[in-house]
């Protein structure tokens, strides 16, 4: 059964169960300029992992949770992570169009 | 009235809660005795670390929100909602998504505190509970997990459950209570659990 490893938690799942996304090239020029130096031909998530950026309250978490980790990762002290990661995250909310429109 | 469960399940259910209440009776004695604690009632931060019960637990936590009222339609939404965002996920995202434990309630309270799990009898801070955050965890964060306390017990279970031909000794919080709910309203048996954790799993994860 092939496998592939999930974007988020970096486990190895069955490639059919899981939502993969191919970014175009414009979102890979985004991504490059947002500091991902190498940005894939496609990313595969897995279904737990979807289900919680599915839902608001776990995607909105989940994401600040992560950009904490990796600044804190490159050695940013837990405040600024924390301050960094929630304007990360509020920039994100605001670009992403709301359901109801 | 309370449903009556095969006598050999009520034998394992009642020994289980017997190590629960004599080790977490222990354990309170210690903790109450230690000003350094600083845990204070209000204060949810470890009810969005992953908790995982095993099935034995499930049921005596089920029974007494039964008994007290709690389990209620809403409480068992929580429990259903938090059963479906916490089947197959890994430690690391279960606690970076903030996933509330379903029994802790709007006031941040625990619905079922006197009866919860012997593991969140078992966790405590001795430092700021601002570190306790699962964003924040790190050298500053100060809880003990007493892990030999949570072992034994652990070990004890996994003993009790094999006797029942159940090979996995805990699951997650959410789907531990649903399943307790169908095992005491006899809508399935004990030894069927592991089956239908498993299909759980295919099916979401």
């Amino acid at each position: 059964m092939p496998s592939l490893t999930c974007a988020v938690c970096r486990q190895p799942r069955d490639e059919t169960t899981m939502l993969i996304i191919e970014p175009t090239e414009q979102e890979k020029a985004t991504m490059k300029r947002m500091g991902e130096d190498a940005p894939l031909a496609k990313y595969a998530y897995c279904r737990p992992c979807v289900r919680l950026l599915s839902t608001p309250m776990t995607a909105v978490a989940l994401m600040k949770g992560v950009a904490i980790l990796q600044a804190r990762g490159r050695g940013t002290d837990l405040e600024t992570a924390e301050k960094t990661a929630g304007q990360f995250v509020n920039k994100v909310i605001s670009k992403t169009p709301s359901r109801a429109s | 009235m309370k449903r009556r469960l095969p006598l050999l399940v009520e034998r394992s259910v009642g020994q289980v809660d017997t190590l629960r209440q004599d080790l977490s009776d222990r354990f309170e004695l210690a903790v109450k005795t230690n000003a350094n604690v600083s845990c204070r009632a209000g204060c949810s931060h470890c009810c969005y670390h992953p908790i995982s019960i095993s099935i034995l637990e499930a049921i005596a936590v089920y029974r007494w929100l039964v008994k007290n009222h709690r389990w209620t339609t809403g409480l068992k939404k929580r429990v259903q909602e938090a059963a479906d965002r916490q089947i197959g996920v890994s430690y690391e995202v279960w606690l970076l998504s903030l996933i509330p434990c379903p029994l802790l309630n709007d006031e941040k309270l625990c619905s079922a505190y006197e009866a919860r799990p012997l593991v969140c009898r078992t966790y405590f801070s001795l430092g700021d509970p601002h570190y306790c955050h699962p964003h924040r965890l790190g050298e500053n964060t100060k809880m003990v997990p007493r892990e030999e306390l949570v072992k034994a017990y652990h070990n004890e279970q996994t003993k009790v459950l094999r006797r029942h031909r159940l090979q996995l000794t805990t699951l997650p919080i959410g789907s531990a209570l649903l399943l307790a709910e169908q095992i005491c309203e006899g809508e399935t048996e004990l030894s069927n659990v592991d089956k239908l954790i498993f299909k759980e799993y295919l099916d979401h994860a």
